[in-house]
């Protein structure tokens, strides 16, 4: 494997990645409010309410546009750069993203051009179905985007052939009701309501501290305020459900996130603050919180939950399994009625990704000395440090959402959002939080699988394609270079649109007979 | 169960009713963009010639996204091997598709002549590049394309990657010549 190769597709599916998830988790949450906003106007007949979804619309419109274009890529990425992973697990991740495309991209796709052009053709009723359909589509779509990355974190319903050499199907319903998927979505789609909610929230806040739209700010807080609260308690609560699961099929990334070096007796303590080191295997200035940790990770007093020096020791047992599992595959290949291969390999197959991992520096495995199946072993550990904050950033983020967004309730229940300014300025300033803590969110979820493309089946370095480094350098080059200007002129435009408002937009006040086109 | 040549005879049919729904369906997408600004001389017929697409595009890109997606699920070595082959190829489309959204929805949002004349300098060449680089990557799948496993079934491309690349046909008329004076 060519390192360079390795490091610029990972560099480029990272980037490509981080900044799809830029856009979104604004469009999941968005939909569900225009949708709650639309509904209210239909049932009751106000004017304003249909105003302001179409207000929001509009910027829900400019960046739907953005997700769009930055997903296409992500689609075609795994055949371009990471040709041997999209054949070696084609048959089981491909599948949900072609469920993706056929049922909730298609809804989506179809319903977002008869939200913006349907206003005057369609009856309220068929208009307002039309919004909740394509709130429903791009939620679908997540949910079919995240089981497949759930099987990548936790590889079920699927076996090694030793015929075809890659990875089968052996049970569909197993790959959709994937633990992991099922936490994994909730979570995911709630931080992107928090997003949504935010993102009205801190604009509301910015006409009502200038004293414009005050009508329709107040109206759209209350509605960003209820929505959020709720979605904030579930990202906090469901994030959590997900850590759970976490503990039974990742132990080493949970073992990472909380930087635990060593296996602790039951219930492990939980570290606050520290400053993890990768060289020296141990954290400094840990401030340590007792008991903690064991609540959150098992649920229960006496489970121990093992560090990351035992967690090494059981991958290096792992990867001398994985070798007899590797050694029995090519006797097997050279004479398939090996009866003392097949019982190996039937006995060690499911080590076999373990063995692969000597493959990044070895063109034969069996080959490898005791050091190198030592490195190989120490190369299971991900970047704790990294990942160590990251997760308690969005955490606070997290926590922070929820005071933010009770305070935000509060006010608007007792219709004084207006009176307390530093409310208003501090729901303004938060503005970027939900996009900080998403993008810490992704780099935990997918820094803490590291070094496996899929857990425990294939090293990552091993998915690449048979392409040149000068070749996904360009290419790296041409991504960023387009995505940072479409992502400026982007931020430009929503920022355009915010300043000058449902007022200066003609949208509210206005005369009742003009179109609100968006 | 389905026997595997039945599956393997829908999924050609199915790959063929969602090729040819993309050809037709996004091909006028891909039509009106290139033709943006050869047929419209003004800011109004070229708002014209895009709004006979903009509400449904979205709709019809989807036949791009599931045809990738359909490959790779049914045909994850076909899907590997080709696009991981014509890398730049498709690298060029990617781009072309990640300009063609938001041409769409950025170009009417602010009046400004330098601000629409560049979305419709994107979106013109976002609409024609596709549509030549898919006809020149299919010309060469005709050709031939070598390419070979090693041991581990990792892909391997005999006599290193080829590109889709323009081969006039000996003795056929040249069309594109005039064209492109005509324009100068």
């Amino acid at each position: 494997m060519d390192a360079d190769v390795v490091t610029l597709s990972r560099l480029q599916f990272a980037l490509t990645a981080l900044y799809h998830f830029l856009f979104v988790p604004l469009t999941l949450g968005l939909c569900w409010m225009l949708a709650i906003m639309e509904s209210v106007y239909v049932m009751t007949g106000r004017e304003i309410w249909r105003r302001m979804t179409q207000f929001w619309g509009v910027l829900f419109g400019i960046n739907f546009a953005m997700g769009v274009a930055t997903g296409v890529t992500m689609e075609f990425q795994f055949g371009t750069n990471w040709a041997y992973y999209a054949h070696y697990v084609g048959d089981i991740f491909g599948t949900p993203l072609a469920i993706e495309g056929l049922m909730a991209f298609f809804l989506e796709a179809s319903f977002v051009g008869l939200f913006f052009f349907g206003w005057e053709r369609l009856s309220r009723v068929q208009h307002l179905a039309v919004t909740w359909l394509l709130a429903l589509g791009t939620n679908l779509s997540a949910l079919w985007i995240l089981i497949a990355n759930a099987w990548m974190q936790n590889p079920v319903g699927a076996e090694f052939n030793l015929d075809t050499m890659r990875m089968e199907l052996t049970s569909f319903g197993a790959v959709i009701f994937n633990p992991v998927a099922q936490s994994k979505f909730v979570h995911t789609v709630s931080a992107g309501y928090v997003m949504g909610a935010v993102f009205v929230l801190a604009i509301s806040a910015w006409y009502l501290l200038r004293g414009r739209n005050r009508e329709f700010a107040k109206r759209s807080m209350t509605i960003a305020a209820s929505f959020g609260l709720a979605s904030a308690l579930s990202v906090v609560v469901l994030g959590d459900e997900s850590g759970y699961t976490v503990t039974e099929h990742q132990k080493m990334k949970l073992a990472a996130i909380e930087a635990m070096w060593e296996t602790e007796p039951a219930p492990a303590a939980f570290t606050a603050f520290g400053l993890p080191s990768l060289a020296e295997r141990r954290t400094l200035y840990a401030v340590r919180i007792p008991w903690l940790m064991g609540l959150i990770g098992t649920r229960s007093v006496d489970t121990v939950m093992p560090g990351i020096a035992e967690l090494v020791a059981r991958a290096r047992e792992r990867i001398a399994s994985g070798l007899v599992a590797y050694d029995a595959l090519e006797r097997l290949r050279q004479d398939r009625n090996d009866a003392a291969a097949q019982a190996a390999f039937a006995a060690h197959r499911r080590d076999l990704g373990y063995a692969l991992l000597l493959r990044r520096e070895l063109a034969d495995p069996r080959r490898a000395t005791a050091a190198d199946i030592e490195r190989a072993a120490d190369s299971t550990v991900p970047n704790v440090p990294l990942l160590f904050w990251a997760f308690r950033l969005m955490v606070a983020c997290g926590f922070y959402f929820i005071a933010l967004f009770a305070l935000a309730f509060w006010y608007a229940s007792r219709r004084e959002l207006e009176r307390h300014r530093w409310f208003l300025r501090a729901a303004l300033y938060s503005l970027p939080l939900p996009w900080i803590a998403s993008e810490l969110g992704w780099i935990v979820a997918e820094v803490g699988r590291q070094p496996w493309a899929i857990e425990g089946v294939l090293p990552t370095a091993l998915g690449v394609s048979s392409v040149s480094a000068a070749q996904v350098a360009t290419s790296l080059v041409g991504f960023v270079l387009f995505y940072s200007v479409l992502a400026v002129v982007d931020a430009l435009l929503m920022v355009k649109y915010a300043r000058r408002g449902p007022d200066g937009l003609g949208l509210w006040p206005a005369a009742p007979t003009q179109a609100g086109h968006a | 169960m389905l026997e595997y040549d039945t599956l393997r005879l829908v999924w050609w049919l199915l790959l063929g009713v969602l090729l040819a729904g993309f050809a037709v369906m996004d091909g006028f997408d891909l039509g009106v963009a290139a033709l943006l600004r050869l047929l419209a001389h003004d800011d109004e017929e070229r708002r014209a010639l895009l709004e006979t697409v903009e509400p449904v595009w979205e709709g019809n890109q989807v036949w791009f996204v599931l045809g990738g997606g359909a490959v790779f699920a049914a045909w994850p070595l076909l899907y590997a091997a080709a696009f991981s082959g014509f890398y730049f190829a498709l690298l060029l489309v990617l781009l072309a598709f990640i300009l063609r959204p938001v041409g769409f929805g950025f170009r009417s949002k602010l009046p400004g002549a330098r601000w629409r004349g560049t979305w419709d300098w994107i979106l013109s060449v976002s609409g024609a590049a596709p549509a030549l680089l898919f006809g020149v990557a299919f010309g060469n799948l005709f050709l031939g394309a070598p390419f070979g496993y090693d041991t581990m079934l990792r892909l391997d491309y005999r006599g290193g990657l080829r590109y889709p690349h323009l081969e006039r046909i000996p003795g056929k008329p040249d069309y594109l010549t005039p064209i492109l004076t005509a324009r100068k």
